[in-house]
């Protein structure tokens, strides 16, 4: 079975969701990976695929076995060692020789053990399936950087998906770059890898799939603010300030350890003399989940020593993206903080200290993000909070650069893609044309192969719109006659006849309904091929007009054929759906292989063209249904009520609970009759 | 038409387009980067060294160089082969008068010594053909007129290649592209070729030194003064003012006064007087020069080529370094010439803060660079290697992340603070 070995973390659980609705595959992850907790475990398998952890690959009894054998390979370094000076390490650093060899030799079968124990796993792995790639959130750490070295030596496809923005000099160990790729967030993100000689074709910058929540929190931005507040007890008067902290990754000499205190305190006491000043504020200190430990208690004792109080400020760990959406003005030390901040439409100020550009600055002048030291940061805020001159200034500036940071939403699926694009073919394929652009599927012979993004599954949430028992049912587009198969098992007796133009799909809907006709509807000979006029009681339209040049002639040309009380069940997508506006809104028009802007659609319909469509040709809508778009799920509106939406951009004003409903749809489901205007003629509308 | 011709009508050509002029001229106005910087060292060159009143701007495009003469009371003629950029120079200039015509630099449309200066900013610079653009140039000014004019610098390029020991040709490859083509000259054969045409030396000045962009400096290759790092750096010159003020000192108060080989560009000014002598001593005193910053910058070479009181220089430039982003940035300068530093140089021109703050800094990034090189190359050793190899994977390099941080702490990184 075919499998790919997923080192990528919860966050991002979307793309390997996306990844496997088109390719289904075993994800072989290592427990704390995506995939192995409950909630992600879930998200895998309801995209058709299964998660299989990494360790329990190795059998228990083998465990002893590689236990004693890092026993082992520590003991022989540790003797090989002992011959060894490192004259040129230890003359720069004037370090001794003995302790270099303590710092090499300790604890070392503790370090080798979870490396060996990944190896093996994955020795275990591929002997059971076909791993057409390896996927990790980092290449620099001991697991991280044996998988991607073990792929490496096993000719498998490896690629790195960046879990941060670097920003700076890349530290140390980041030098060196394992995967075959990585996947920056934006083009920014490749400057510090460009540096080091790195090929911008190795550095493909993509998006940061945990960033498209932004989209959809930025539209509800209002609403979410109140939640924010209320949650954390802020006062409705008071604007936001947030903090993120920061921390010393210790992997530069030019690294300070007390960054993350020193960081902290400067703002505290920025804070407190904004206060001071009259200038009413609420304050959150946003903290790494790992710190919570020592950062709940080490803020409080900075409280009291600057004076602000324990009170004055909130300490969170998680929801950074609502947080910023809700913020008025986001501060931090170097941090992709300010990057989010810019994509949220909130301001943002670099706290600069004496170690901040030892390794670069991280950002650049013309970027609009404030840069500000201990000592103007608290009339920088204030500024951002009292001046709307200065405030738009600079998110104007930001605005300008935004585009070097971020590549806009939809990145999970955008990485997917790639993902499939570097995977390995999973058989020696013939031709091996996959397309690396939407378009290009276009000009791919077609009707010779199953295209992957259509399902053979059916649609039966159509169903649901029948008024009456099916008897003929015309499906136009039947693809693998899935729909057309449940009809039949559904519906003792119904006759079912498929139009379709895929020569695969059509051969397999031959086995499973009636008849199959692979033909374009418009070129079909319905006396010829023994239909009676008036006689089809049933159509099914899935997915299929948005795929026509003439729709209206094809509707026009069914009619005849038709029963006076024939039900026509279609879905069609919904071109006023809310992402679909926002990324227009943002100056986005992708065509993608399939969804809302699958580049073989050529018509576009809104819930009010769908009725308009139908009437103009002789019939009547009468009952449409919304397939919401889980995307945005999370946009609510108040509970009857009107409310705005914000696009960045753009505000949608007094949205009805109704039309939010229209906006959230991604495809409309609708029943429809012949209305009994049968002289088939165009109404003029 | 041969390689030369071509490359030439390209040059004369790719102004023509209103869009491009456009984009020029915006660039020029705009302070973004080091571009201000690069402007006030290039015009206030102009401005000193102009002489008499009849100034002819030689591709005078948006007419930067010279429209801040005319408030000085020279009476400006401009020629440019773009008729567009003569728009767009003509819109800059507003109620000024300045004469404006079309006109290609090899051949213009004056009668001999018609001018007192001629100037021309980042023109030759695009152009081959140099020695005839001189002769053409020479005929125009008077005697004892002026010619003020930039090339990029050969014998900068040739230095590095020596002290680094990377072929001039290999440094040279990414300006090998006809769009990227920069014109490069050694002193030397611009001396001798001045000397033809019975012109002298007034001076060369260099600079360019840290503008960045299109104006490498070789010497910075491989320090943490190159690369984008070293470009956002430079790119707070625009909003930073310290920071631009010790650019402004670097580029004027100290590389002005060192040579064609410190910098990659720099601005020639030559009298249309004949002076073999003049010329002999300017060469002579220049290779002077080379041989003393051989051994590194101190006091006693930098008094010498430095003009006035060299205390109030030093003075001026260790003010610069108490503002933090001044000294990180020449921190980061001095990481390209780390060993000199080693030998002390620069220790009797700067205060001792800064002095040490300059060698802590040096020092971190020198343990930095060993750390990488040594958690890569320990497990390297066959003894070792073989102990931490497992079905054809380094286990050794899955090591090194937990092992520069252990490192880093063993040999008290992080106790002597920034
Ligand atoms: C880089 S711009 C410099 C403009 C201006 N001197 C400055 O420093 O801002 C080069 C100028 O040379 C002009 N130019 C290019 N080829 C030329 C030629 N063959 N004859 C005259 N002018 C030319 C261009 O039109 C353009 O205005």
């Amino acid at each position: 079975m075919e499998a790919i070995v997923s080192l990528l973390w919860g966050k991002n659980t979307e793309v390997l969701r996306h990844y496997l609705a088109r390719r289904r595959r075993i994800v072989l992850a290592p427990a704390g990976f995506a995939g192995t907790d409950a909630a992600s475990a879930r998200a895998v398998q309801e995209a058709g695929g299964a998660v299989q952890v990494l360790e329990h690959l190795v059998p228990e009894g083998r465990l002893d076995e590689i236990r004693a054998d890092a026993a082992r390979r520590a003991h022989t370094v540790a003797q090989a060692v002992e011959s060894e000076r490192w004259p040129e390490f230890c003359g720069v650093t004037a370090c001794s020789v003995e302790r270099v060899r303590e710092v090499l030799t300790q604890r070392l079968a503790d370090k080798l053990l979870p490396e060996l124990v990944l190896v093996e796993a994955l020795e275990v792995a591929r002997r059971m399936h076909a791993i057409e790639l390896v996927v990790v959130n980092e290449d620099v750490t001991s697991v991280g950087k044996t998988a991607a070295l073990w792929a490496r030596a096993r000719k498998i496809p490896v690629v790195h998906l960046a879990h941060s923005e670097i920003l700076g000099e890349l530290y140390t160990v980041h030098r060196e770059f394992h995967a075959d790729a990585m996947v920056a967030f934006g083009p920014r993100g490749t400057e510090p890898y460009r540096d080091f000689g790195i090929e911008e074709q190795r550095l493909p910058a993509i998006g940061n799939p945990a960033w498209d929540r932004y989209d959809a929190l930025i539209a509800q931005r209002a609403a979410l603010r109140s939640e924010v507040f209320r949650q954390l007890g802020l006062s409705e008067r008071a604007p936001l300030v947030l903090f993120g902290t920061t921390w010393s990754a210790r992997l530069s000499a030019h690294d300070v350890p007390d960054l993350y205190e020193r960081s902290t305190r400067a703002f505290l006491m920025a804070v407190r003399i904004v206060r001071a000043a009259g200038i009413e504020l609420n304050v959150v200190v946003k903290d790494r989940p790992a710190n919570a430990s020592f950062g709940r208690p080490l803020l409080d004792r900075l409280a009291g020593e600057t004076g602000i109080g324990t009170d004055a400020y909130r300490y969170a760990t998680n929801e950074t993206e609502a947080l910023i959406v809700a913020s008025d003005v986001v501060v931090s030390a170097d941090s992709n903080l300010s990057i989010e901040a810019m994509i949220a439409n909130i301001p943002a100020l670099n706290l600069w200290d004496e170690r901040s550009w030892t390794l670069g600055p991280c950002f650049s002048a013309d970027d609009g993000i404030v840069q500000t030291t201990s000592s103007d940061l608290a009339a920088a805020i204030a500024g951002v909070i009292t001046n709307p001159g200065f405030r738009n200034a600079l998110l104007a500036g930001m605005s300008a650069r935004r585009s070097r940071y971020y590549v806009g939403g939809g990145a999970a699926l955008r990485v997917a893609e790639a993902l499939i694009g570097y995977a390995r073919a999973p058989e020696p394929a013939p031709s091996s044309s996959a397309p690396i652009y939407p378009w290009q599927l276009l000009s791919m012979e077609q009707g010779n192969d199953l295209h992957e993004g259509y399902i053979d599954q059916p649609r039966s949430e159509l169903f649901a719109l029948f008024e009456h028992q099916p008897r003929c049912v015309l499906d136009v587009g039947c693809f693998t006659g899935a729909t057309g198969q449940a009809i039949k098992q559904r519906y003792r007796g119904a006759q079912v006849l498929g139009i379709e133009l895929n020569h695969a799909a059509a051969q397999v809907a031959a086995e499973r309904i009636d008849r199959v006709f692979e033909r374009k509807i418009e070129e079909l000979d319905f006396i010829a091929e023994g239909i009676q006029p008036g006689s089809i009681d049933t159509v099914i339209l899935a997915d299929v007009l948005e795929h026509i040049y003439d729709p209206w002639a094809m509707m026009l040309q069914l009619r005849p054929w038709l029963t006076e009380d024939a039900q026509i069940v279609a879905s069609i997508p919904n071109s006023r759906n809310l992402l679909l506006i926002m990324d227009l809104v943002g100056g986005r028009w992708r065509y993608e292989p399939a969804g809302l802007l699958d580049v073989t659609h050529i018509r576009f319909f809104t819930k009010d063209e769908i009725v308009r469509f139908f009437y103009e040709t002789g019939f009547n809508v009468a009952k449409m249904a919304s397939a919401p778009d889980v995307r945005l799920n999370s946009v609510v509106g108040p509970a009857g009520a009107a409310t705005d939406i914000d696009l960045g951009k753009m505000v949608l004003k007094g949205v009805s609970p109704e039309e939010l409903v229209e906006l959230k749809t991604l495809q409309f489901l609708v029943l429809a009759h012949p209305n009994g205007r049968t002289d088939g003629s165009r109404m003029e509308a | 038409m041969g390689p030369e011709e071509s490359l030439i009508a390209w040059k004369t050509q790719a102004w023509t387009n209103p869009q491009t002029v456009a984009w020029y001229a915006q660039r020029m106005n705009e302070n973004k980067g080091t571009n201000r910087l690069k402007n006030l060292v290039e015009v206030e060159l102009c401005r000193r060294c102009a002489a008499g009143d009849r100034v002819l701007d030689v591709g005078i495009g948006t007419g930067r160089g010279s429209i801040p003469l005319l408030s000085k009371g020279f009476h400006v003629t401009g020629v440019d082969s773009s008729q567009a950029m003569l728009d767009q120079c003509r819109r800059e200039a507003g109620e000024s008068p300045i004469e404006l015509l079309r006109a290609d630099i090899a051949s213009l449309p004056f009668p001999d010594a018609s001018f007192d200066t001629l100037i021309s900013l980042n023109v030759l610079v695009h152009f081959p053909h140099w020695r005839d653009v001189l002769r053409e140039w020479a005929r125009v000014v008077r005697p004892d007129g002026r010619l003020i004019f930039d090339v990029h610098s050969l014998d900068h390029v040739q230095a590095v290649s020596r002290a680094h020991g990377v072929p001039t040709e290999e440094l040279l490859a990414p300006e090998r592209r006809t769009e990227l083509y920069a014109l490069r000259v050694r002193a030397e054969d611009l001396v001798h070729e001045a000397e033809a045409l019975g012109l002298s030396v007034v001076a060369i000045v260099p600079y360019a030194a840290v503008l960045g962009g299109g104006n490498r400096n070789f010497w910075l290759d491989n320090s943490r003064a190159s690369g984008y790092l070293w470009e956002r750096l430079l790119s707070w010159m625009a909003l930073d003012e310290p920071l631009f003020q010790f650019g402004r000192f670097l580029e004027q108060s100290l590389f002005a006064h060192l040579t064609t080989e410190a910098t990659g560009r720099f601005m020639a000014v030559l009298c249309r007087t004949s002076d073999p002598a003049a010329n002999r001593s300017w060469l002579q005193r220049n290779q002077q020069i080379n041989e003393a910053l051989a051994h590194g910058l101190s006091a006693r070479v930098l008094s010498d080529v430095v003009p006035g009181d060299f205390a109030a220089w030093q003075t001026e430039l260790n003010g610069h370094l108490n503002d933090r982003r001044n000294e990180l940035m020449l921190s980061f300068l001095c990481t390209a010439f780390a060993p000199f530093l080693d030998s002390g140089c620069g220790e009797d021109i700067l205060a001792q803060e800064h002095f040490a703050a300059l060698r802590r800094y040096v020092r971190k990034w020198r343990i930095d660079g060993a750390t990488r090189h040594f958690v890569k190359s320990w497990h390297r050793t066959p003894s070792v290697q073989e102990a931490l190899t497992c079905a054809g994977v380094s286990l050794g390099a899955g090591l090194e992340y937990e092992l520069t941080r252990e490192l880093l702490d063993a040999v008290g990184a992080f106790d002597e603070g920034g």
